[in-house]
């Protein structure tokens, strides 16, 4: 097992401050939709948004280290749920709880290669880069 | 209560949710290459969560602690992205391991907490 808690005030003040702001919004936008669809549009939305910012980091080193902590640990870690999801998954009942199980595995995973594509695209575009 | 005041509380619980997240989850982080921390903090916060909606409490509460604090300390983009860079590296063993239990973990987690709650709370 490996552990990794890197924990300066800095980077406590700006988890807490994306962990705000992502709740927040989470429940503002889940809130306007029907039923399970809220919880599966910021799971989606969350992915892709981190799986943009991940890759943009790794590749290009766009952002600096401490945007990580707000932006992906902070903000994308609490405006997507897992808790919600699988509560929510588990009073679907038996066909509605495949389907929404794997439509939010797959669109997630699905959003996570989308925002690696943006990323490459831009610093393709950007900077020449291939 | 003001409805501007439990939004505040309920951004505060989402702080103090990511904050524990990281610290948990970064406690526990990797086992080999699985990202075990994730898995970690989904369960309890699954487990939790469906706890907290069994029982009746005030509305302030609900929204710091299931809306804010639960809901921000579990993350899906996070498991989602992990699951990627372990297809990414052709670990695909690893990726299906991590799908399959953190859906079968947070799921008993579920039953858990509502029995918890149920059986040993109100004992029903």
């Amino acid at each position: 097992m490996r552990s990794v808690v890197n924990f300066g005030l800095d980077q406590v003040l700006l988890i807490a401050g994306g962990g705000f702001a992502g709740s927040v919004l989470r429940v503002l936008v889940s809130g306007m939709l029907p039923g399970v669809s809220g919880t599966f549009v910021v799971n989606v939305v969350g992915s892709f948004v981190l799986g943009f910012f991940m890759y943009s980091l790794g590749y290009g080193g766009f952002f600096s280290r401490n945007a990580r902590f707000f932006v992906a640990i902070g903000f994308c870690g609490s405006f997507t749920t897992f808790s919600t999801f699988a509560l929510q998954s588990a009073g679907l009942g038996f066909t509605g709880f495949f389907v929404n199980v794997l439509l939010n595995v797959f669109c997630c995973l699905l959003a996570v290669f989308a925002g690696r594509a943006l990323s490459i695209l831009l610093l393709r575009r950007d900077t020449g880069w291939s | 209560m003001e409805l501007i005041l439990l939004w505040v509380l309920m951004g505060l619980g989402g702080g103090c949710g990511a904050v524990l997240r990281y610290a948990v989850s970064g406690f526990a982080s990797r086992w080999d290459d699985f990202p075990s921390g994730t898995l970690v903090v989904n369960v309890i916060g699954s487990t939790l969560l469906s706890a907290a909606v069994c029982v009746q409490t005030a509305t302030s509460a609900i929204y710091f602690f299931n809306s804010g604090l639960l809901g921000a300390f579990t993350t899906f983009s996070t498991f989602s992205y992990e699951t990627f860079r372990l297809i990414e590296a052709g670990r695909w063993l690893l990726a299906i391991s991590n799908v399959l239990l953190n859906l079968g973990f947070c799921i008993t987690g579920v039953f858990v907490g509502r029995w918890f709650v149920a059986r040993i709370v109100f004992g029903l």
